[in-house]
């Protein structure tokens, strides 16, 4: 067990080092062979770790794998919750008020139209899910640096939105939220095109291909 | 090249422990100088940078195990391990006169 764990965090040390320090990661895996006959194991892993998160900031590849990962799991995943919560819990987001269909809806508005608006609420539910969806595939996609992939599932949350805002206009006369959520969309969206060239000009390959 | 600054401790012992000029494995200096795995291989990346140790693969002595990155002073890291020799002596020659 102790030696497993010893192994994913020299492991994952020389993943932190990057392309850049391949060297060096390969001398500290050939190295952890000598710290496992001598018994220490895992302090020479936690060292190689603290070593490794140490240098990240100091290079431009550390620094953008450190932006990624604050992007994706900063701004990408609570995002994503954000969305699929609104879906599951109601939609209580895409209304003023934040209560929902019912709160937007007046006495007498609800025994007019209530059964007619109610008929759109599993179309707004799906597309909101969609769209949720779509940012937790981006969250990932971020950290294998598929850009290309990026950028469809971006357009396809981008037009999920665009179908919302329409939707939320036309229907229920009410689109500020979703214009608001469009709007952050287009701002997550241009930081992502933003990092992929920032990828770009590091010319670093995708995760996957680094082992080989 | 080397630093007009003072060493930190720990690279003054890396200096001292590899100021025979023997290429050293990495778990052989964290043993010799006492530093933990996360010192002493930031200092050795960048003592290699600023061209004051070299490093090299070296096939082991026991056969069947994968060659270990070796660590040696360059002329320019072995000057300053002198220099930094020097002064040390100067100032313990100073401390002990009365």
């Amino acid at each position: 067990m102790m030696l497993a764990l010893s192994r994913a965090l020299v492991a994952l040390a020389c993943h932190c080092l990057g392309e850049g320090r391949r060297e060096w990661a390969q001398a500290m895996q050939v190295e952890f062979d000598a710290a496992i006959e001598d018994g220490r194991p895992l302090p020479f892993a936690i060292g190689c770790l603290w070593g490794a998160l140490r240098e990240l900031p100091l290079r431009e590849e550390g620094r953008f794998v450190l932006t990624n990962y604050t992007l994706a799991l900063g701004i990408m995943l609570p995002m994503a919750a954000v969305q699929i919560g609104c879906a599951v819990f109601s939609l209580p987001y895409l209304f003023a008020g934040h209560e929902g269909l019912r709160g937007t809806l007046a006495p007498g508005q609800a025994q007019l139209f209530g059964g007619a608006y109610r008929a759109a609420i599993p179309s707004l539910t799906l597309l909101l899910l969609l769209s949720g969806a779509g940012q937790l595939r981006i969250a990932w996609l971020m950290l294998e640096r598929d850009w290309s992939r990026v950028t469809s599932t971006g357009m396809a949350i981008l037009a999920a939105v665009a179908t919302l805002i329409l939707f939320m206009g036309s229907v229920f006369l009410d689109a500020g939220q979703t214009v608001t959520q469009g709007a952050v969309l287009a701002i997550e969206l241009a930081v992502l095109t933003g990092l992929s060239r920032w990828h770009a000009e590091l010319n670093l390959p995708p995760p996957e291909r680094q082992g080989a | 090249m080397i630093r007009n600054r003072r060493p930190s401790k720990q690279m003054i012992s890396l200096l001292v422990v590899l100021s025979d000029r023997q290429w050293r494995h990495g778990y052989d200096l964290m043993k010799a100088t006492g530093l933990l795995s996360g010192t002493l291989y930031p200092l050795l990346m960048r003592m290699t940078e600023q061209g004051l140790v070299e490093a090299e693969w070296r096939e082991p002595a026991q056969a069947g195990r994968p060659p270990r990155h070796a660590y040696r002073l360059t002329a320019n890291g072995y000057a300053l391990a002198q220099d930094i020799a020097l002064q040390d002596g100067a100032l313990a020659a100073k401390a002990v006169r009365p």
